[in-house]
């Protein structure tokens, strides 16, 4: 397969037997996405396909439309984004309605009310649309659309990486038990080794477009053939990277009952109730400490890590740094370079425009009297820090890869010397085999340093991995604190033990 | 909803009040004395005086602003001081002119736009997308009079098919009235129907890479049925946007065209007023043509919710 | 089931150029009456003013190459004059809109609520007014002229940038360069220039090239109701009120200073097509790769995009 001059995949072959669960396993490019549209007949416009692919024996037919219909027959298909894959202007019910109707058949009639029982939904929610529903109720309905034809194959195209922990748990679940009852054939895509290890029992691994090793599960897993796939396995769990460093130094921030309010838009906005993002949250980390804050997605975490480092203001409560009050955006600005962020997402964390030095050189502005050649050992120093080279300074953003710019976010996190850095999800961005690399960094820079780091996360392995003690947060407030061994092994609230029984279990 | 479609309202006519105020006091700084213009170069100071207190420009300028919105609101728009008549009947009499020009341009670049910018986007790179979007290219670049102009010279001029202008009042002759029509409908249209060609063509494209379009293709539709069960809906949504500002463009585009045609309608009434600096008129007349603008986009507001649930959404908590 | 995916041929890619005949095509017209334009300022074969009635009506001849009009003035002068007038004033509109308009929308989308606010209802207002009325208002003012074409289509074009800039800008302020530079103490107007200014330049000059090509026909329309240039200067729409008045007699004048229009008007529009197609499969492959990399639920309703072209 082909696009333009670029060749996307080639050479791959495989076959599923009826009610057998196929997985592929590859990274963000790896071609395992166009592999899926191909067998559907998907592909986008541009795609030149050679090579054969048949159903029972019998090739696709050629015909669009003859297609089309095998397609919503034979095949069910859920993808990647809850958020897009749904007509916006469309109620839930005419959507799985309009599956139904295309796909009628002889045998027994399904009807929407039982198709979302079966994915379960209520009634009600088929009376909404897309944009009333939470990112895993959208995800049920795709089932439920899927499912409408009752199809032989259900293609999953990594259903639940937009998913948070606990909803993912559900909706693998929910698939797993639909492919048995009905006895369908699964072919499940994902990035994700343990969420394949948990439904598949043969498993493919892709790498740049080829297959590279295919197999059981069991014995992929655990004694994997090829290079590439150890290497996956082996990242796939997160090996204690935490270093030995000082503990119990003095408190370096104070958290003191931080509520944050959102006033909701309405008629008359003094009549409606508040939202409160954060509600009461009180902690302290001391000096040389790594704290993580997990919860479900909503929970008011990444609001929190804003009031902390001064995009946002608390609506009451403060915050001391270094025994300084504050309430947030009021942050003193000479006290602004001992704070520094990490965010999420590589891509979007470094301007186009400019080039690394000068995007690494903006917190800079925040230390006067800084001259030229000061300033440019600042640069080389936090650069080669992150294990990159000080050339790559005049480069622009778009020439790295997301595992080396999130190390230049890193560095430039540290270009003013902090004393906290905040991580807003440092990893879960990334691809797999790179999150190991960049976990070890963050720990051997603590070492080297003595930073404090405050964690954000919704991924308890991780958070297993690297933090000295954890914050559990639930609806804006923080429900357990304690060490990670301990609070993992014996959970004590109704949200930690559901996070702890979310997890998947480890491959091999 | 209603409580979209109420504060929708509210912003609707503040503005009008808006461009109302600002319409008066941007005239009322205007030099030269209505009154002495109407009583002419020989009337006595004492006459125009008169004529002052009688035409109520004696008051402070706030209260005849007041006084003017409120004559509004009652439909009176006062007295033009030089085709003594009542404002308000003057401009209804053009009215019954430019209005159907606009609506039946509005409806021919619709059907003419829609249809093409649909088969466009389908055949995107081929040809008969090519040949829509060089024909939507020259159409956006001729200026509608310039085109009017050629339509004169083809079906008035020398085939003598239709009038080349002038319009009989509906009252008549109603058929006639609409001949006058024939052709400066299509000249004001063609510009019009050529970007929302090109806009609906945009959109659908845009629309055809959607996710949803593919789970459509997934539950067995062909590329074709997709788009059209799910694909024309969504992409109306910024057409529908373009289509509001498409109404302010053919008002503005009427009043030039009906000096192709020689048509008796608001355009005319209002450069009549100009060059006889009778500013009652004037102001009256651009209120009337900011209302249309104003009311059209208000109506596209509403549309627009109807059609999206999430607009709907974000003011009703 | 069994299939495989194989390779086939591959495309090489075109010299750009080549790819784009037809913007070539535009922009050798486009140059070729800018320049055109550009020398009437110096020289044109005739003075514009010069009237000579004995000579009216003349077809193209050696002496003048597109003959003269009613009042035998010399046409290739006129249509030199003509172009470089629709030029000027439609660029200066420009400049006038994107001048007031583009920081109006920066602010907006750099200060937030109350400003944006205020942005919003202003350029809403200033939508209610379309270009025409504005001339009318300001010639029933100060009388007709070129600058209140200038001055009426400028206004117009305002909201239209503001729109432009406070749309895409907004939709880089929620990007995380942005809040890193806030916690590297950048106000809101540094923001603004630093982060917001240069990722956004590339659709205000898609939008300067739209609202130019629309300027030149809106001050053909207002010279053609006599609202815009006045004799004896002379833009393209004047030269086309002139001809109306006798086309019955003499009709290749009309369709000559028509076509003039046109070619002026292929180029913009060629133009802002290709930019803008450029620039949406850039973002639409950015926003892919953003896509796929986020594996956190993010809850955020894309809004439809609303009034943002034209």
């Amino acid at each position: 397969m082909r696009f333009g001059s670029a060749e996307a995949v080639s050479d791959v072959s495989f076959t599923l037997e009826r009610g057998e669960r196929f997985g592929i396993i590859g990274e963000s490019g790896s071609g395992k996405t166009l592999t899926a549209l191909a067998v559907t007949g998907l592909l986008p416009e541009g795609a030149v396909v050679g090579g054969s692919i048949s159903i029972d024996g019998v090739p696709l037919p050629a015909n669009e439309r003859e297609m089309a219909r095998l397609r919503g027959k034979r095949i069910g298909m859920v993808f990647q984004e809850p958020m897009t894959a749904l007509n916006p202007l469309m109620r839930v019910t005419d959507q799985i309605e309009e599956a139904i109707i295309l796909n009628r058949s002889d045998s027994a009639q399904l009807d929407v009310p039982y198709l979302l029982k079966e994915v379960g939904l209520e009634p009600r929610h088929g009376e909404r649309f897309p944009h009333q529903l939470s990112g895993g109720q959208r995800q049920r309905v795709m089932i439920a659309m899927a499912l409408a034809s009752q199809p032989d194959i259900l293609i999953a195209d990594e259903p639940t990486s937009a998913l948070d922990l606990i909803t993912q748990k559900r909706v693998l679940d929910l698939i797993a038990e639909i492919c048995m009852r009905r006895r369908m054939a699964l072919l499940f895509i994902s990035h994700d080794l343990k969420a394949v290890g948990v439904l598949c029992s043969r498993v493919a691994v892709m790498h740049r477009g080829r297959l590279v090793e295919t197999g059981p599960a069991a014995s992929v897993f655990s004694a994997p053939q090829q290079d590439y796939t150890r290497r996956l396995v082996a990242a796939s769990r997160f090996d204690i990277t935490r270093e030995d460093h000082p503990l119990g130094g003095a408190p370096l921030l104070a958290v003191e009952q931080v509520v944050r309010e959102y006033r909701q838009g309405g008629l008359w906005p003094w009549r409606e109730k508040p939202l409160r993002a954060v509600d009461g949250v009180s902690f302290a980390i001391g000096e040389g400490e790594c704290v993580a804050l997990v919860g479900p997605s909503g929970c008011g975490k990444t609001t929190l890590a804003k009031i902390i480092v001064g995009l946002d203001s608390a609506t009451s409560g403060q915050m001391q740094l270094g025994g300084v009050a504050y309430h947030g955006a009021d942050l003193p600005q000479e006290m602004r370079r001992d704070i520094s962020l990490v965010f999420q997402d590589p891509f979007g964390s470094f301007n186009p425009r400019l080039t690394i030095a000068q995007s690494l050189g903006e917190p800079l502005r925040l230390e006067a009297k800084l001259d030229l050649v000061e300033r440019q050992r600042r640069l080389v120093e936090a650069i080669e820090a992150v294990g990159l080279r000080s050339e790559m300074l005049a480069r622009y953003p778009h020439e790295f890869s997301g595992g080396q710019r999130q190390r230049l976010a890193i560095a430039r996190a540290l270009v003013t010397r902090p004393k906290l850095v905040v991580l807003d999800e440092p990893v879960s961005a990334l691809d797999v085999s790179v999150r190991g690399e960049v976990l070890a960094l963050l720990a051997r820079l603590q070492a080297e340093f003595g930073l404090t780091y405050l964690i954000i996360s919704h991924d308890i392995d991780m958070v297993r991995a690297v933090a000295d003690r954890v914050l559990v947060m639930e609806a804006g407030r923080i429900v357990e604190e304690g060490r990670p061994e301990t609070i993992f092994a014996e959970p004590q609230h109704r949200l930690t033990r559901e996070l702890m029984a979310a997890r998947l279990p480890d491959v091999a | 909803m209603i409580l979209f479609a109420l504060r929708r309202f509210l912003g609707f006519a503040a503005t009008l009040l808006l461009a109302a105020v600002v319409i008066f006091y941007l005239l009322d700084l205007l030099p030269g004395d209505p009154a002495r213009f109407t009583s002419g170069i020989t009337a006595t100071p004492e006459a125009v005086a008169n004529l002052r207190a009688q035409m109520g420009l004696d008051a402070p300028a706030h209260e005849r602003l007041l006084g003017w919105i409120a004559g509004m609101l009652r439909g009176d728009f006062g007295m033009s001081y030089t085709q003594r008549a009542p404002v308000a009947a003057l401009l209804w009499e053009r009215l019954a002119v430019t209005l159907p020009l606009t609506v039946m341009a509005m409806i021919i670049s619709v059907v003419i736009g829609l249809p093409l910018g649909i088969v466009s986007a389908r055949a995107r790179g081929k040809a008969p997308d090519t040949a829509i979007m060089v024909l939507a290219q020259l159409g956006v670049a001729v200026p509608n009079f310039w085109f009017g102009m050629m339509l004169t010279l083809v079906f008035a001029v020398a085939l003598r098919w239709l009038p080349p202008g002038g319009f009989t009042p509906r009252g008549e002759n109603p058929w006639l009235s609409l001949r006058g029509l024939v052709l400066p409908s299509p000249a004001l249209a063609l510009p019009q129907a050529s970007i929302l060609a090109r806009v609906m063509r945009t959109a659908l494209v845009d629309v055809q890479g959607q996710d949803f379009i593919r789970t459509a293709r997934a539950k067995g539709l062909t590329m074709g049925e997709a788009v059209w069960r799910h694909g024309v809906r969504n992409a109306l949504l910024p057409v529908l946007t373009i289509l509001g500002l498409q109404f302010a463009f053919l008002i503005a585009g009427t009043i030039i065209v009906e000096n192709v045609f020689y048509l008796p309608g608001l355009g005319r009434l209002i450069f009549t007023a100009i060059s006889e600096r009778d500013l009652i008129l004037v102001r009256g007349a651009t209120v009337v043509l900011i209302v249309a603008v104003t009311a059209t986009m208000f109506v596209v507001d509403l549309a627009y919710a109807l059609v999206d649930p999430r607009l709907r959404e974000r003011s009703t908590p | 089931m069994r299939w495989s995916i194989r390779a086939c041929g591959s495309a090489a890619r075109h010299e750009f150029f080549k790819r784009h005949p037809n913007l070539v095509i535009g922009l050798v017209a486009t140059m070729l009456f800018a320049l055109l334009g550009l020398i009437s300022l110096v020289w044109t074969p005739y003075p514009i003013a010069q009237i000579d009635i004995g000579r009216r009506f003349l077809g193209p001849m050696a002496a003048h190459w597109l003959g003269t009009d009613n009042l035998g003035r010399d046409m290739a002068s006129l249509v030199m004059s003509g172009t470089l007038t629709s030029f000027v004033v439609a660029a200066l509109a420009v400049a006038i809109g994107a001048g007031i308009g583009v920081p109006l929308g920066l602010a907006a989308a750099a200060w937030g609520r109350p400003v944006e606010w205020l942005v919003l209802r202003f350029s809403d207002f200033l939508f209610a007014f379309p270009a025409i009325i504005v001339a009318i208002l300001v010639t029933a003012l100060f009388g007709p002229g070129a600058i209140n074409a200038v001055l009426a289509i400028g206004l117009f074009n305002i909201p239209v940038f503001a729109r432009v800039a406070q749309g895409s800008a907004l939709s880089i302020a929620t990007l995380d360069f942005v809040a890193t530079g806030r916690l590297a103490g950048l106000g809101p107007a540094a923001i603004a220039y630093r982060h917001l200014l240069p990722n956004i330049m590339s659709l205000i000059i898609v939008q300067g090239t739209i609202q130019l090509s629309l300027g030149i026909l809106a001050e053909a329309g207002l010279s053609y109701v006599g609202l815009g240039t006045q004799p004896p200067a002379t833009s393209l729409g004047l030269m086309l009120r002139d001809a109306q008045s006798m086309f019955l007699i003499h009709p290749p004048a009309d369709a000559g200073a028509g076509a003039v229009h046109r070619a002026d008007r292929d180029w913009s529009q060629y133009c802002r097509g290709w930019i803008a197609r450029r620039h949406r499969s850039a973002a639409a492959a950015g926003e892919c790769q953003c896509r796929c990399l986020r594996s956190k639920g993010s809850s955020c309703a894309s809004a439809a995009p609303r009034r943002s072209a034209m």
